[in-house]
């Protein structure tokens, strides 16, 4: 499986220097687009038939079980699509992988991009239909997306309600390289640091793998207040659940167990990254003998451990806003470009960055970052 | 008909409701009946580029307090994109949320013997 990036082992420069050190060596040479965030879905349940055996066909056959969805809000836009991502044949969006790869791939020039298939395997409480279907869908990834188009990566769906599951499913599938990471759905029942999670990650660092935590998910409300009544809140409340994880991965000590574990946030932003390593770099002074596992500031942890993809970029009133937000995250590979087509939301990939962002950044953001990080060649 | 005016079509050749992209002198347009008016504007979104012409024409929610009645209002006015959603005012060309930053550029439209005609500038 991929290994840890240069930039990983070494510390704060992912440039590699050679024969006497003025060399920089461009490890994406040749891919100018890297799309990290893309959604892909069976059509029906009918189309995991051939991933499961006769019981749990005729289980769902008899039931009328439909595809678990993964929230329970109204967006506007159905299924949460560009309007315009309707394939001709009457699918849905996401579910055509010639049609996909036309709208986006052939498109905007897409060297490689990540599938993340948002399905609601965790939301569904009985335990082994969820792993069963957690297999079938990354068995599906595989025979109708991987196998289509070599510019296809794949995400391994698991079952966080079943993290020893999780754990085998990951390493079921570590050694095709073709599935780069591992997908756990933001709103989750309980933070990811806590130790009943540890399987998940423990196997994603052995298969070398990062995981990432992306939008969505209906294990428990938004806010830790209860239900918002709109998406609106939903959708911008969504960092709350965000900071929740990143806090509790470091707190946990997940990284002090695990060395090797990346993690990625998908489709949650980024511009409160800044101040959530502010607000716990000074906790951590006044409160670190509760935490004893740590050794170094929460921040080090965050700017070593974490990446964020860009979508949906936040759009200041000034641009120059958020060229600000990134010098104060302070690390240039922490970020990686997303499209999250199909969906409403799409961040074009010539227009969502802002101008401002110099052309050293820029190619970073959209293609480097994520060649280290994936370990795409 | 002014040199910079172009027919393109009948009345009855566009559906009502439904947004119609015509290419007139290079430019893209998305062309839109209501009733028998019509509006015509850029059909590029300012927001990200999409193309205004795949999203929906629908109305304008009037303002309200909450708990009161929610209102539709102005069906067939309003243009709204494939992409982020943001809504166009057909007659102005502006986003309804953000009218300094997203305005789309409008062309006159008439109707002369059923005939529909832009003009443009």
């Amino acid at each position: 499986m991929s290994t840890l990036a240069p930039d990983f082992e070494e510390g704060t420069n992912m440039k590699t220097s050679v024969s006497g050190g003025d060399v920089e060596v461009d490890l994406a040479k040749g891919l100018n687009l890297i799309d990290a965030d893309v959604h892909n879905y069976p059509n029906a349940m009918e189309d995991l038939f051939p991933f499961l055996s006769s019981r749990w066909r005729t289980y769902i056959e008899q039931s009328g079980m439909p595809l678990p969805g993964v929230s329970m809000y109204p967006k506007l836009f159905e299924m949460a699509a560009r309007r315009d991502a309707w394939p001709p044949d009457g699918k849905k969006p996401g579910t055509d992988p010639g049609f996909s790869r036309e709208q986006l791939i052939e498109k905007w020039g897409v060297d490689l991009a990540i599938l993340n298939p948002l399905m609601g395997v965790s939301a569904v409480y009985n335990i082994d239909l969820a792993n069963v279907l957690m297999r079938a869908m990354n068995d599906w990834m595989l025979a109708v997306w991987l196998d289509s188009d070599p510019r296809w990566r794949g995400s391994i769906v698991v079952n966080s309600h079943d993290p020893e599951s999780a754990g085998k499913e990951i390493l079921r599938l570590a050694d095709d390289s073709r599935f780069v990471q591992v997908l756990l759905m933001v709103r989750s029942h309980s933070p990811y640091g806590r130790r009943e999670f540890r399987p998940i990650f423990r196997a994603a660092a052995e298969a070398g793998l990062p995981v990432g935590i992306h939008f969505g998910g209906g294990g428990n409300p938004i806010t830790a207040c209860g239900w918002p009544s709109y998406y609106i809140e939903d959708h911008t409340s969504m960092t709350q659940a965000f900071e929740t994880h990143v806090i509790s991965l470091v707190c946990e000590g997940v990284f002090e167990e695990l060395p090797d574990l990346r993690i990625v946030l998908i489709e949650g932003g980024f511009a409160w990254i800044p101040a959530l390593m502010w607000r716990l770099d000074k906790n951590y002074r006044g409160l670190r003998s509760e935490v004893p596992w740590l050794k170094k500031a929460p921040s080090e942890y965050i700017l070593h451990h974490f990446r964020a993809t860009t979508q949906p970029m936040e759009e200041p009133p000034e641009p120059s806003f958020l060229s600000q937000i990134m010098d104060m995250i302070g690390r240039d590979e922490f970020l990686m470009f997303a499209t999250d087509y199909p969906h409403w939301d799409f961040d074009s990939p010539d227009q969502s960055l802002p101008s401002i962002i110099d052309r050293r950044l820029r190619r970073k953001i959209m293609v480097e970052n994520a060649a280290e990080f994936y370990g795409f060649k | 008909m002014g040199s910079n005016e172009y027919d393109v079509g009948a009345v009855s050749d566009f559906e009502k409701g439904r947004a119609c992209r015509i290419q007139l002198a290079g430019k893209a347009i998305v062309l839109v009946r209501k009733e028998d008016a019509f509006f015509a504007l850029r059909d590029v979104c300012p927001h990200q580029g999409a193309t205004l012409s795949r999203g929906i024409v629908s109305g304008a929610i009037k303002p309200c307090l909450p708990g009161e009645e929610i209102v539709l209002d102005r069906v067939g006015e309003i243009l709204i994109c494939p992409w982020h959603g943001w809504e166009f005012d057909l007659r102005k060309g502006e986003a309804i949320a953000n009218p300094d930053r997203g305005r789309v550029k409008t062309y006159p439209v008439r109707v002369e013997r059923n005939r529909v005609v832009v003009a443009i500038y």
